[in-house]
């Protein structure tokens, strides 16, 4: 897995180095954030996406190295419930920012390696039509999650 | 009883499909930027175990002490831990707090949630977090006694599972009773402004 995901990173890299051909401007992933579980518990990768393509796209997955798979998480709130389900994709409208946040969606990463805040962690986005968009996921705690998080807390 | 079931469904509502919207920055006319329960809410009389095996009686534990009061589950990784990581942020910067005042998560999912499990969840925020867990019929009537909706855990044999619940925290203040709820989206600076208030408010009638 470790593996093959360095693979794809480079082959991006690959495709951007000078004497490529230029390529349209694709599906940016502008922060990655995976915060770090708390006790056993999964962890939640915060994604914000810009579609800067001409065309309508989706994210329909997410890998992380040293996890055994993820899901894209939407929290629902019913009659004074929450809930969350999981979606078959997110869908990145051109020329629109998405930005996964607590209690909207979210990744959730199932069996990943212990991690600790500062780290990064190695990744690929997968979308419906613009292939995959390699990430390096920044680790954070649940206190800097809240902390930076402009609605739940930080400055007024 | 009837305004305190639904104002807080109402604001539930208002903020779905917000996803983090907040909720109003103004502080309300009661001086609280949660939201106000009138009439209050009674403290729930219930005996739950809590992490270390040992029966916690809620009232007499929380007799006098300023009570936020939480029913979740560990395998949340969204909605859970941002309300109990927005508690540890001012309880761990309010030295008051720490001494006056308790946090208690119930889980809604004991299959997967042993006292074991829930101890190093809450030690990831605060290890003075109460954490109790009982079968969930007590857990559907603490509940009902807080107003709130009855969670949902799906009847799987998988291991992988969500489970639908509330994400209000409740505040019973020393009184031993719930004048302020919180919905999701309550932010830090809210809770550090409200939670000391609570401590000293005595709600005396005008």
């Amino acid at each position: 897995m470790r593996r093959r995901v360095a693979l794809a990173v480079l082959g991006v890299f690959a495709a951007c180095a000078p004497g490529a051909p230029p390529a349209e401007r694709g599906v940016e992933v502008v922060e990655a954030r995976l915060v770090a579980p708390a006790g056993d518990a999964p962890a939640a990768l915060y994604l914000t996406l810009i579609n800067r393509t001409s065309a309508v796209d989706s994210l329909v997955a997410v890998s992380l190295e040293g996890a055994e798979r993820t899901e894209i998480h939407e929290t629902m709130q019913h009659g004074g419930m929450m809930h969350m389900t999981p979606v078959p994709g997110v869908a990145l409208p051109v020329g629109e920012t998405v930005r996964m946040a607590p209690g909207a969606l979210h990744v959730m990463v199932f069996g990943s390696e212990a991690v600790l805040p500062g780290d990064t962690v190695a990744g690929l986005v997968e979308l419906r039509h613009g292939g995959s968009v390699p990430i390096r996921a920044v680790v954070i705690s649940y206190a800097d999650l809240v902390s930076a998080a402009p609605d739940s807390g930080g400055a007024r | 009883m009837h305004i305190a079931r639904i104002v807080p469904f109402l604001l539930l509502v208002l903020g779905a499909g917000c996803g983090a919207e907040r909720p109003p920055e103004e502080v309300a006319e009661s001086g609280y930027r949660g939201l106000v329960l009138d009439p209050p809410l009674p403290k729930p009389d219930f005996t739950l175990e809590d992490t270390d095996g040992r029966p916690f009686d809620f009232r007499a534990e929380t007799e006098g002490k300023l009570t936020l009061v939480f029913v979740g589950y560990t395998n949340c990784p969204d909605v859970c831990p941002v309300q109990m990581a927005n508690l540890a942020a001012v309880f761990g910067s309010r030295r008051e707090l720490d001494e006056e005042a308790r946090v208690v998560f119930v889980t809604a999912d004991p299959r997967r949630d042993t006292a074991d499990r829930m101890r190093r969840w809450l030690d990831a925020f605060n290890p003075r977090f109460v954490g109790l867990r009982g079968d969930p019929d007590t857990v559907h009537r603490i509940e009902d006694a807080l107003a709130m909706p009855r969670s949902i855990v799906p009847d799987t044999a998988a291991e992988a599972y969500e489970v639908g619940h509330s994400a209000l925290v409740v505040a019973f203040s020393p009184d031993g009773l719930a004048h302020v709820v919180y919905p999701f989206g309550t932010r830090q600076s809210d809770y550090d402004h409200d939670l000391p208030r609570l401590l000293r408010d005595p709600w005396e009638a005008p």
